[in-house]
């Protein structure tokens, strides 16, 4: 292969890239969905157990549904540990539930229901749905990147 | 395989449903047609070529009431796509130096 033949697939890749950034939309039902999960699962982890087996349960099928939707209505699914550029933002997402589900956790004392627990959940469900909708943009953003050689 | 270009990923095709697939967990047939826009049966020949491989991996899932093919990368079909990328980009690359130096 000649440098200009391998020049032209590389644009090549480049226009199937930037095919799939204009697909990669998804509706804010979709983030909302997603950060919805997140806050559910983060606010039954200071409830009493039966209370909180059944949010995680919720929180769990929210997730499902989030992945079998997308594979219906897009035709395939894109991992939120996609390599690229919202691998740093995937993190970022990971490490924010795990402290706020174990604060909600300490925050837990056996007895009955726990107010902060609902806060620390409506705090995860915006952030995560906020963080979400940024993801989509940068997998965007990095699918129409144009900086290759 | 020579100098990281990978023979099975030479054909424009395969080389463009590997970029996409990269890019993705998981693809249904139909979406790999629009995307890459061949028809069916090309699309089926180079994925079975890829499959053959071991580059591809295909399932078919009920959707709707109708069987549908989805297609993901494997890891070694991750791995010949990023070194036939790599290849590609060295090639452009040092065609451009060698210019420059000109």
């Amino acid at each position: 292969m000649n440098p200009n033949e391998a020049a032209a697939t590389l644009a090549e890749v480049d226009r199937t890239e930037m095919k799939l950034a204009q697909r990669a939309r998804w509706p804010f039902h979709r983030h909302a969905m997603f950060g919805l999960a997140e806050g559910i699962l983060v606010a039954g982890l200071a409830q009493p157990t039966v209370q909180a087996g059944a949010m995680i349960v919720v929180a769990m099928a929210l997730l499902i549904v989030c992945v079998s939707e997308d594979r219906r209505r897009d035709g395939m699914f894109v991992s939120g540990w996609q390599p690229g550029a919202t691998r740093p933002l995937t993190i970022f997402i990971t490490l924010f539930v795990l402290a706020m589900a174990a604060a909600s956790a300490m925050a837990r004392d056996g007895g009955g229901a726990e107010p902060v627990g609902y806060l620390f959940g409506a705090i995860t469900f915006v952030i995560c749905t906020a963080a979400s909708l940024r993801w989509e943009k940068i997998y965007r953003s990095d699918l129409n990147k144009k900086a290759r050689p | 395989m020579s100098g990281g270009l990978d023979t099975t990923l030479h054909a424009p095709a395969r080389l463009q449903i590997a970029a996409l697939l990269a890019r993705v967990e998981e693809a249904e047939f139909a979406t790999i047609r629009d995307i890459v826009e061949v028809s069916d049966s090309v699309l089926s020949k180079h994925l079975a070529a890829l499959g053959e491989e071991g580059y591809v991996r295909l399932r078919k899932a009920a959707q709707d009431g109708r069987q549908r093919t989805w297609a993901s990368l494997t890891r070694a079909g991750r791995k010949a796509f990023a070194a036939h990328m790599a290849a590609l980009q060295e090639l452009v690359a040092s065609a451009q130096a060698a210019a420059v130096a000109e």
